[in-house]
């Protein structure tokens, strides 16, 4: 009999709340954070898409990370640990430190040889590795340009040269710790690092499915018995200086954008969508715990992982494959393996980006396979597109509408291009069990099946 | 920097530095305190505590330095020695 694999412990960041109650009840509120991007960036590029989601400065003091921690870690790192202390937390797990000058601890009462850690991240240090290529090629031009500067002073146009100089933005310092803040699977390393766990530490990269993936697998090994608990999710911070990650979104057209106010633009789904909203950045951790185990020390249990599956459409690096075959392909082996049917699943939380074609694609493969007979929304619709994070974070919100029977609302959805049962009122909904789905560039489709607990 | 850089005001920071990077208290620090030795410094923390040298005193310590510094007293010199260095060119 395979063993029960328990949610016990959540962990959440995003632009709309930095902690699980924050986050869901300004999701509850369908709260969300949009501006104008950085007025810098228009010094490098036209823009076709002007918004974004900015995530609000995070104090990273309050999980006991050091300032020079804050300085050697890249954000992703940071958030992926603040979301692990979250989750640990809301585990009731006691942590306590072992080494004052690395600033590490031990996690009581677990055999940490089974603890395993389950990282996503679509591009892992990208900001970090923006920074330190700006130094490398800017740094001593700079140099050259102030020395013509001063020589040309008092001359016509020296103030557009110094203009020139002032938007040539990089650190003044290279980066010693560039490598370990840019290589994507610092987030799981640094989880294991600072909670000296012993068991499997991988990252997985999937772009847009990257925090669904890592649950998956994070499930899988728990259910086999390799590991009895693991931390899972997915994280991503996008920022550079210049907009030159949002740029390589916008110039492909996949970018919300529009007249209108900036936080109606946004809207997954809906006739006149126009792409999914840049988010800075954000992430989720999920502890999962083997059922036996969380029983015996009576920990809180928010649901149960049921199913997992994955499939490649093996078929276009950007665009997701019309036919959606492969998806439902998948959905059908998650379903399998959780031992149910279409008709046992009372809510989806779409990948729902409101790009065009994976809007219409994904709204066709629910309504050929469960009809109005689910509960859909779009997480997205509320804090965009958080890219690797975004499977974390959405199972988050999967587990939280099944404990609270509750979800949020598929925010700017006026004229839904198909007739499903969106969610657009925030009401009691009495959601036993509900699939989680992502679907990355690449191809990378993933579902996790997530169910109400029962003893 | 501001202030006057004199041999008690560049110790006092470089015992602050050193705290901060070793997780230890500064009374535990003194001039002949080791690196290495006393404070199990590794690699990655002499560049750590190059960094933050130079973020304390705005001065660029090259990396191949840190191999010359042992003790405190050996970085309170140093910095000195380069800010006196700086202050003639």
């Amino acid at each position: 009999m395979k063993r029960r694999v328990v949610i016990t412990g959540l962990g959440v960041l995003t632009a709309i709340g930095q902690d699980v109650e924050d986050f869901w009840s300004n999701s509850l509120a369908a709260k969300t954070c949009v501006s104008a991007i950085p007025e810098q960036w228009h010094h490098y590029a036209d823009f076709n898409s002007r918004i974004w989601s900015p995530l609000p400065p995070v104090d990273y003091s309050k999980y006991g990370i050091t300032r020079l921690e804050q300085k050697q870690l890249d954000e992703t790192s940071l958030i992926a640990l603040a979301c692990a202390f979250q989750a640990l937390d809301s585990a009731g797990l006691r942590y306590g430190q072992v080494d004052k000058k690395r600033n590490t601890y031990a996690i009581e009462s677990v055999d940490s040889e089974k603890f395993g850690v389950f990282m996503g991240t679509g591009i892992g240090g990208l900001s970090t590795f923006a920074s330190v290529f700006s130094h490398q090629a800017l740094i001593r031009q700079k140099r050259v340009l102030s020395e013509l500067i001063s020589e040309l002073e008092g001359d016509k146009g020296v103030e557009r040269l110094r203009k020139i100089h002032e938007r040539l933005l990089c650190p003044k310092r290279f980066n010693p710790f560039g490598v370990s803040m840019t290589m994507p699977n610092a987030c799981s390393g640094n989880i294991g690092i600072k909670f000296r766990l012993f068991g499997s530490s991988n990252t997985y990269c999937a772009a847009c499915a990257s925090g669904t993936v890592a649950i998956g697998h994070g499930f899988k090994s728990v259910r086999s018995g390799e590991h009895d608990l693991a931390l899972v999710g997915g994280v991503e911070y996008l920022y550079d200086d210049y907009g030159a990650i949002f740029l390589g979104f916008d110039t492909v057209r996949a970018l919300a954008s529009g007249p209108g106010e900036p936080d109606r633009i946004n809207r997954p789904f809906d006739v006149d969508r126009s792409g999914f909203l840049f988010s800075e950045g954000g992430g989720a951790v999920l502890l999962i715990e083997e059922l036996e185990r969380a029983r015996r020390r009576d920990a809180p249990i928010y649901g149960e992982l049921l199913g997992y599956a994955e499939t490649s459409d093996g078929y276009n690096i950007m665009m997701i494959e019309k036919s959606g075959y492969n998806i439902q392909r998948m959905i059908k082996k998650a379903l399998a393996d959780a031992a149910l049917s279409e008709k046992d699943i009372d809510y989806i939380n779409s990948h729902g980006t409101g790009t065009l074609l994976n809007d219409e694609t994904e709204a066709r493969i629910i309504e050929s396979m469960f009809g109005k007979d689910v509960w859909v929304n779009s997480t997205k619709s509320l804090i965009g597109h958080t890219l690797g994070a975004s499977g974390a974070i959405e199972a988050i919100v999967t587990v939280l509408s099944i404990f609270n029977q509750t979800t949020h609302v598929s925010r700017n959805l006026e004229h839904p291009l198909k007739d499903l049962n969106f969610v657009t009122r925030t009401d009691s909904y009495p959601i036993k069990k509900a699939i989680s789905q992502s679907f990355g560039f690449g191809g990378h489709n993933a579902v996790l099946v997530i169910g109400e607990y029962h003893p | 920097m501001g202030e006057e850089m004199t041999f008690d005001t560049v110790y006092k920071k470089v015992r602050e530095v050193v705290a901060e990077v070793f997780s230890t208290d500064e009374n535990e620090l003194s001039l002949e305190t080791k690196f290495e030795e006393d404070l199990g410094a590794e690699s990655l923390d002499f560049v750590t505590l190059l960094m933050e040298f130079e973020d304390a005193f705005d001065k660029k310590i090259p990396d191949e330095e840190a191999e010359k510094i042992v003790t405190l007293s050996d970085a309170v010199h140093y910095i000195m020695a380069l800010t006196g260095e700086t202050a003639q060119s």
